[in-house]
């Protein structure tokens, strides 16, 4: 499995529970950064094959990291996983329009994301 | 009079006055003309009655003095002598004889005096045998009186001359017409007497000429007034004057006496005096007075034209008639005017209030007089006044509302922040905690003894534990802070769908779940009355399955009531105390210790919540150790609530439906 993942996540807690998880499930997170300005360019710039961004960034909103990196890559570019820490789901609606590929609630387990990720990636 | 109740008041206004003003002057011109009329005709009837008798008696003088005379000429010794004279003249030599001629000569000068001084037209003596044997004028000389009556010749003299032969007293005849002058003439044929014989008669011919002057005299009789002196002469009236209107009528005009005009006539020569309005030969209306003059058979009539009569009771009349012309031309003028002052300002108020109607507000009528109208005017305005203000009020009170609405949008879009940033912020600690002490445990498992082994599991479940309750907290919150609109939902639909939702629990735990089989269809707010049942459902599957003496199980029934409809979820668990009734429904009410239950008490505030924002209630019926029943009731009417069933986002409304299913979708993600 040589898939590139990028996560953009200034939680650290977050982050080193997903890195966990998401290579014992085989991927490699070959990318991270707290800034979402950096991670917009980093996409585009090395169009990984999946981006995970969380919700509340320092100085922006992972829909707007979402949006930006869309725009950046002409439409196509990356699978974008946004990943939030609030239970309000009115967030999955947002998501969807802000042009990710799939939405989920984190947990201390990752259980959504990997499945997310998963489906992602059998999808093509 | 519903027309006249519609008049415009200037309309009402000139029919009363006019009403008022002209009825009793109408009455009082037709009472003064009556009354006037009727002494004019008074008046003029007693003048008349003066007049005619006056008349009468000059007419009746006349002939009365003509009579007198005939008969004391008719006794002179002049008169015997020469009838005695004549009569022998006659029978001794003839009619045309030189003896008689002699003594006719003889004779002449005196009766032509005789003649003048009566006024007679002729003296004419008859022997007995009815031969005319003297004729002062020579006219009737040669005639024979008999002779005439046998060939049927009108003669009124031989008539009378055989009447007074026949009674030996003196006779008068009727009027007769002259053949010559035209002239009415009447004869007096009287007996002459020598001793106790009678020798001859003499007759007078006398002209009706003389009456003429006092019939012609028109003095007290006005323009149109005159006396009418009428002979009975066959059956016909016969004029014997000449008329004022047509001097030639004398012996030529007559009128048939039972004819209209002739009645009074018929009267008047019946001896019946009288008086009254009548038609004279002209057609003409007249006041008329008749009487008879009884001595020649004739009768009077006095008439004056009603015309005349009446006019000056025609002319009160005219003027009357005239000054209720200009009074109607005044009072007119002065109810126009009079309601004009009254409507216009009515007018006036009527124009303002429609320009007030049609908002413009400022508008105030214009106060001119202190009367009624005037007042109301001022009230009016007054209205207007109270009507801004309160208008005024409104658009505060409006803007007010607005801005609270504003403000409750605002502290909406807040909460809606706030619950994003604590279930963001505040679940993060509790993710990284669990998260990485589950790496501990998973990596450094074998450096831990069981003692560290079990304190990593507590840390874990207080973790665990202060998630769960964050997500409670932040559950009750969206609940009273979504509204959705009432529908009509099928509840054993919506029964069996959070059944479903449930079903693995309920498998898990072996719980026989009853559901009565004919729920209703509810008017609510179908999502959350779907947590409702969830909740209480949910809670009832765990309860019951805690009961480790009986099999569990739960029953979903229904009970209808004239006010709401009841449904109850019954279970056969523990029980609860009484005195835990009420407190089960406050939040984070924990009646059992954790190892016994899972979950907070959040299910039931939410439960009661809803059921509160329906304006229903909740109650619980139960005793430890018997099972516990939820009751709850959905109002069936109720109140309509403002749509604030769907929240707005930055970018977008999204329905509760939505917001439902990407809620399912991360509940299933967090299994």
């Amino acid at each position: 499995m040589d898939k590139k993942i990028f996560i953009v996540e200034d939680n650290q807690d977050d982050l080193i529970i997903a890195k966990r998880y998401l290579s014992h499930a085989g991927y490699a997170v070959v990318f991270s950064t707290a800034d979402a300005a950096e991670g917009v360019r980093k996409a585009v710039e090395e169009k990984p094959d999946l981006v995970i961004l969380d919700t509340l960034l320092p100085g922006a909103t992972g829909f707007e990291v979402c949006q930006q990196i869309r725009q950046g890559c002409g439409g196509l570019g990356p699978k974008i996983i946004i990943t939030t820490g609030s239970i309000d789901a009115v967030d999955a609606v947002k998501a969807r329009k802000m042009g990710a590929d799939d939405y989920c609630a984190k947990t201390s387990d990752c259980a959504p994301l990997l499945e997310a990720v998963k489906r992602i990636f059998s999808e093509g | 009079m519903e027309n006249f109740k519609n008049f415009k008041i200037t309309t009402k206004f000139i029919i009363w006055f006019l009403f008022i003003s002209l009825f009793p002057l109408g009455i009082a011109t037709v009472v003064s003309y009556k009354s006037s009329r009727m002494v004019l005709e008074e008046e003029v009837k007693n003048s008349l009655l003066a007049v005619t008798d006056s008349k009468a008696n000059q007419v009746e003088g006349f002939f009365q003095k003509t009579k007198n005379d005939a008969i004391n000429l008719s006794l002179t010794p002049e008169v015997i002598d020469a009838a005695e004279k004549f009569t022998n003249a006659i029978q001794s030599y003839g009619l045309r004889s030189p003896e008689y001629n002699v003594l006719a000569q003889k004779f002449i000068p005196m009766f032509s005096y005789y003649q003048k001084l009566s006024g007679y037209n002729d003296i004419i003596f008859i022997s007995l045998d009815g031969e005319v044997i003297f004729s002062a004028n020579n006219s009737k000389r040669n005639e024979s009186l008999y002779e005439a009556v046998l060939n049927n010749r009108k003669s009124e003299l031989a008539e009378t001359f055989i009447k007074a032969k026949a009674s030996g007293e003196m006779e008068i005849s009727n009027v007769e017409r002259h053949s010559e002058s035209n002239e009415g003439v009447i004869f007096i044929v009287s007996p002459i007497f020598k001793q106790t014989n009678c020798i001859g008669f003499v007759a007078f011919e006398i002209s009706n000429r003389g009456i003429y002057e006092f019939v012609q005299d028109y003095s007290n009789l006005g323009n149109t007034g005159e006396a009418v002196i009428v002979a009975k002469i066959k059956e016909e009236a016969v004029y014997i004057t000449p008329l004022r209107f047509d001097p030639d009528a004398a012996f030529k005009k007559k009128i048939k006496i039972n004819s209209r005009e002739g009645r009074e006539i018929e009267k008047a020569l019946r001896g019946v005096k009288g008086s009254g309005i009548s038609t004279d030969y002209r057609g003409q209306k007249v006041l008329a007075v008749w009487r008879s003059l009884p001595t020649y058979r004739l009768c009077m009539i006095v008439k004056i034209d009603t015309k005349e009569v009446f006019a000056a009771a025609k002319k009160l009349r005219n003027v009357l008639l005239k000054v209720s012309l200009l009074l109607i031309v005044i009072i007119v003028i002065i109810a126009f005017s009079l309601a004009r002052s009254i409507s216009s300002p009515i007018k006036n108020l009527t124009q303002i209030s429609k320009i007030i109607s049609d908002g413009e507000l400022s508008a105030r009528v214009k106060i001119d007089t202190k009367d009624e109208i005037g007042e109301l005017a001022v009230s009016f305005n007054q209205m207007t006044d109270k009507l801004v203000e309160a208008k005024a009020n409104v658009e505060k009170k409006n803007e007010e509302v607005e801005e609270q609405k504003r403000l409750l949008e605002e502290s909406n879009k807040e909460l809606d922040n706030f619950v994003y940033t604590v279930s963001h912020d505040l679940r993060a600690p509790l993710r990284g905690i669990d998260g990485l002490v589950k790496f501990i445990e998973e990596d450094y498992a074998d450096k831990l003894d069981s003692q560290g082994k079990d304190y990593l599991k507590k840390i874990r479940t207080g973790a665990n534990r202060m998630k769960q309750l964050i997500d409670d907290l932040l559950a009750l919150s969206r609940i009273s802070r979504i509204k959705n609109p009432y529908e009509e939902a099928d509840m054993n639909e919506l029964v069996q769908s959070v059944i479903g939702r449930i079903e693995f629990d309920i498998e898990k735990h072996n719980v026989e779940l009853r559901v009565a089989s004919d729920l209703p269809v509810v008017r609510c707010d179908k999502i959350k009355i779907q947590e409702v049942f969830l909740n209480l459902i949910n809670n009832a599957v765990k309860f019951s399955s805690k009961n480790k003496v009986v099999p569990p199980r739960v029953e979903v029934g229904y009970n209808d009531t004239p006010e709401a409809h009841e449904f109850y979820v019954r279970d056969n668990g523990i029980g609860i105390d009484k005195k835990y009734h009420k407190e089960v429904f406050g939040i984070f009410k924990r009646l059992h210790t954790q190892e016994e239950y899972e979950g907070t008490g959040a299910g039931l505030s939410i439960v009661k919540r809803i059921i509160d924002d329906h304006k229903g209630s909740i109650w619980i019926d139960s005793e430890p150790g018997k099972g516990a029943a939820f009751y709850f009731t959905i109002p069936k009417k109720l109140p309509e609530k403002k749509k604030l069933g769907q929240i707005l986002l930055d970018d977008g409304v999204v329905s509760e439906e939505e917001l439902k299913n990407a809620l399912e979708k991360q509940d299933i993600k967090e299994v």
